[in-house]
């Protein structure tokens, strides 16, 4: 894991183009990019380990990270790949009870981190900030959620040809 | 016969026309591509057809299945049709070899919006056995690279072992189409993207929305929500195209079964605008 | 043929000049089909004679009831419509419309050829022009051209009779297709006591009516006339309000008036049966035991089936309840936007003919909201 010197672009930059931080109002996002860092992985490091606690969350800049839950038997399982724009390890964020997947790099990731307390404690001080961060995660959760939904519908198990 | 009574003969839209089938390339699992010529040679050089139309395809004595033409429309020779077991006709088309003939109609129903994706960019949405009417999609624009800005392939199936073409995808990469594939279930070995395919267009780089043309096919419900992940990335909703699937008896709209309020999926369809059909997508039963 | 009428002179013929006019048409080669009774209902079928038409007898007709009784007349049409209409011949309910032969070289496609069968109906009543009409644009007006209906279409010779009586069932003047016959007829007759006033509506009608003895028309033979047509005008008493009907019906695809109804049709199809401008269809391959020889038989099919939207994964309309809102939603809404009309005449067939006494007009009513609308099937 090394802090990134590479990118030539700022976080706040970055941070106005990525899909969860994109719509806040430019004062969020300004202070969002005072408190997080940068960091860049290699292909195959972990970003967060299922049934560990979370200290970070992570907002993809670049690359993709693999989610996987471990099933005895077959091994760990890959039950979703994300990309930029996308986050994970928000149960540092909604509750530190542990991830509930392995976050593994398939890819080099550039990603944004915010370590929990800090960004809890930037929501907590200021709730105009609190309150559209986790209407952001809200909104996260959500595509999770339906995109969860349709890979639950299974649906090219029945498909015919057209 | 008069000549009138020949012409009036020929465009009798009931009358099939002898095809014989030349290869037969096994795709995935009751996947095939079955390669036909037509007997008459004569039709063979006449035939034409529009990326995203399809012939019925017509076994005497079983009946007519509707599919989509799979090859580059620019191709003469053979014509190729991507086909899943999935009834009484497609089961004994996969009995039938090569040099077994039978009878095609066509080519029917609305094309993909080629002329109207002119100069901007073209984003391909597909999953499983919908990459086949797509294809010929594919081989225009690839063929027509330089009247187009960023071509993309975004390729769902539900494991790895249900993709189509994948010997292709290299082809299509340095051609100038961005291949982008996932899976709804990973399976040991596959180191892809897993998840579906709406969210690829959730997070996939697009320089101008507005100019962006989305082609879309596979099961509704996914085509609804690749529609949704679209409009929501700034798509403009007269960009988006999906291909939908009904059951066609005739083919020419005299036979009813195909409707959808007022469309006839066969001769409106099955490539339509969105917005078009958007309002009954979501109406149970309907 | 049976291009829009033009004002012309109406004649008068006796009565006994209709034999005259069957046998001239048979004489020209035609098939002349008309109304006649077969077990206990007015159908149509070939007929050579007058006699065979239902003189003396007319219809009551209600939801779910149909019963022929005895006229205090000799009247030849005096009554409305049964279950048949000409689609029955325009649109066979059987056809062969293609045929495949498997010889050494593999398989050989055929089409039949032209069918030059040349029909004569009597007795086309307006609503049924109007249905005739519709049929045209369904199956002539498109891209594809149904070349069976194509060629009985235009050898059929249409002689009209305006109706002097409405059914319960009927609501022509609410779909302005009739009482009177106003266009798509060769010759069209209002019968009177004792002959016939004729208007001829084409050409080749007018030759036809030029062959056979005709009087001069009386003031009076017209003002019987009129008032015959004005009977049946002054006798209709169901109404269907069109306005906005396709907006109605489309807007309200979640109603929970289809589930009601849904629960008390059988899905019989007799509806679409009767319809005279239903005209979904099958294919069905039809094969001697070596399958070397086959016919693709086309017959008529109906949204009412289940099998009618089934694909190979899966029914798109599962429930009896979304088969009666495809019926109801495209004959009255979305035949509007494919064929520029609405595809009901209000003849009333499918009301009577409805086992279970469904009446489509108190169905638009009750999506409509008017007050106090009757449960599905309660005229029965």
């Amino acid at each position: 894991m090394t802090e990134s010197s590479h990118n030539d672009r700022s976080i706040g930059e970055q941070l106005a183009t990525l899909q969860f931080t994109a719509s806040l109002p430019e004062s969020v996002r300004d202070a969002l990019a005072e408190i997080a860092t940068e960091r860049c992985f290699a292909a195959g490091e972990f970003l967060c380990r299922e049934g560990e606690s979370t200290p970070e969350l992570f907002l993809i800049a670049a690359g993709h990270v693999g989610l996987d839950m471990l099933v005895p038997g077959r091994g760990q399982v890959r039950v979703l790949t994300l990309g930029p724009g996308e986050v994970l390890a928000w149960s540092a964020v909604v509750g530190n009870h542990g991830a509930t997947a392995t976050g593994v790099t398939t890819d080099e990731v550039r990603a944004i981190v915010f370590e929990d307390h800090v960004l809890l404690s930037l929501c907590q001080t200021s709730h105009d900030v609190g309150y559209v961060v986790m209407r952001e995660l809200a909104k996260a959760i959500s595509r999770r959620l339906v995109a969860t939904r349709l890979q639950l519908l299974d649906l090219f198990e029945e498909q015919s040809p057209s | 016969m008069t000549q009138l009574e020949a012409c009036t003969r020929l465009l009798d839209p009931w009358l099939a026309h002898t095809v014989r089938i030349v290869d037969i390339t096994d795709e995935i699992a009751d996947v095939a591509t079955y390669h036909l010529e037509f007997v008459d040679p004569d039709i063979g050089k006449s035939f034409s057809f529009r990326a995203g139309q399809f012939n019925m395809l017509y076994l005497p004595g079983v009946g007519e299945a509707a599919i989509s033409i799979s090859s580059d429309p620019a191709q003469r020779g053979t014509l190729d049709h991507t086909v899943r077991i999935a009834g009484n006709v497609t089961g004994e088309l996969a009995r039938a070899g090569d040099g077994a003939t039978f009878g095609l109609r066509g080519p029917f129903g609305s094309a993909w919006p080629i002329e109207e994706a002119l100069g901007g960019d073209v984003v391909i949405v597909t999953g499983g056995i919908g990459l086949a009417p797509l294809r010929p999609a594919i081989y225009e624009l690839l063929n027509r690279k330089d009247e187009f800005g960023e071509l993309s392939l975004l390729y769902g199936a539900r494991n790895p072992f249900g993709m189509l073409y994948t010997s292709e995808y290299d082809d299509w990469g340095r051609r100038g189409l961005s291949v982008t594939t996932t899976v709804d279930r990973a399976s040991p070995g596959w180191d892809g993207n897993v998840g579906v395919v709406p969210q690829l267009l959730d997070r996939m780089p697009l320089s101008d929305p507005a100019n962006t043309t989305v082609m879309c096919c596979g099961p509704e419900v996914m085509m609804w929500y690749t529609a949704r992940s679209a409009l929501g990335r700034g798509i403009p909703p007269e960009r988006i195209w999906i291909s939908l699937e009904r059951n066609m008896n005739c083919a020419i709209g005299l036979c009813g079964h195909c409707q959808f309020g007022p469309t006839f999926v066969c001769k409106d369809g099955p490539v339509l605008r969105y917005d078009r059909v958007a309002s009954l997508l979501r109406v149970e039963g309907f | 043929m049976n291009p829009e009428t033009t004002e012309t002179e109406c004649v008068f013929f006796p009565k006994i000049e209709l034999q005259s006019l069957i046998t001239l048409l048979v004489g020209d080669g035609y098939h002349v089909v008309g109304p006649t009774i077969d077990q206990a209902a007015i159908v149509y079928d070939k007929i050579t004679s007058v006699d065979q038409l239902p003189r003396g007898w007319t219809d009551q007709q209600e939801a779910a009831k149909y019963r022929l009784e005895r006229r205090d007349d000799d009247a030849l049409f005096g009554f409305v419509v049964g279950p048949h209409s000409w689609k029955k011949y325009l649109f066979p309910p059987l056809t062969t419309v293609a045929s495949a032969q498997k010889t050494e070289s593999g398989w050989q496609m055929q089409t039949p050829e032209p069918d030059t069968t040349k029909y004569a109906f009597l007795g086309v009543r307006a609503c049924e022009l109007a249905a005739i009409a519709i049929q045209d644009r369904v199956f002539t007006g498109g891209p594809y051209v149904d070349p069976v209906y194509k060629a009985r279409r235009s050898n059929a010779f249409i002689i009209a009779v305006n109706c002097a009586q409405s059914a319960s069932t009927c609501f022509c003047t609410s779909m302005n297709t009739g009482p009177k016959c106003s266009s798509g007829f060769d010759l069209a007759l209002t019968e009177l006591e004792d002959g016939f006033e004729v208007e001829s509506g084409s050409d080749i009608g007018a030759a036809v009516l030029g062959r056979l003895t005709t009087q001069s028309l009386t003031a009076e033979h017209s003002t019987m006339a009129a008032a015959a047509r004005q009977q049946a005008v002054d006798q209709q008493t169901k109404q269907l309000n069109t306005e906005g009907i396709r907006d109605l019906l489309l807007g309200n695809l979640d109603h929970p008036r289809w589930k009601d109804v849904g629960d008390i049709c059988l899905g019989c199809t007799n509806c679409t049966m009767v319809c005279p401008t239903c005209f979904c269809s099958s294919v069905e391959e039809v094969s001697d035991l070596a399958n070397e020889n086959v016919e693709r038989q086309r017959h008529w099919d109906s949204c009412f089936n289940l099998s009618y939207s089934s694909m190979s994964h899966g029914t798109t309309r599962n429930t009896i309840a979304s088969r009666y809102r495809q019926w109801l939603t495209h004959k009255l809404g979305s035949w509007e936007n494919q064929f520029g009309t609405s595809g009901c005449v209000g003849c009333g067939r499918c009301i009577t003919w409805c086992p279970v006494g469904i009446d489509l007009t108190e169905e638009v009513a009750a999506i409509r909201g008017d007050a106090a609308p009757k449960p599905p099937g309660g005229a029965a």
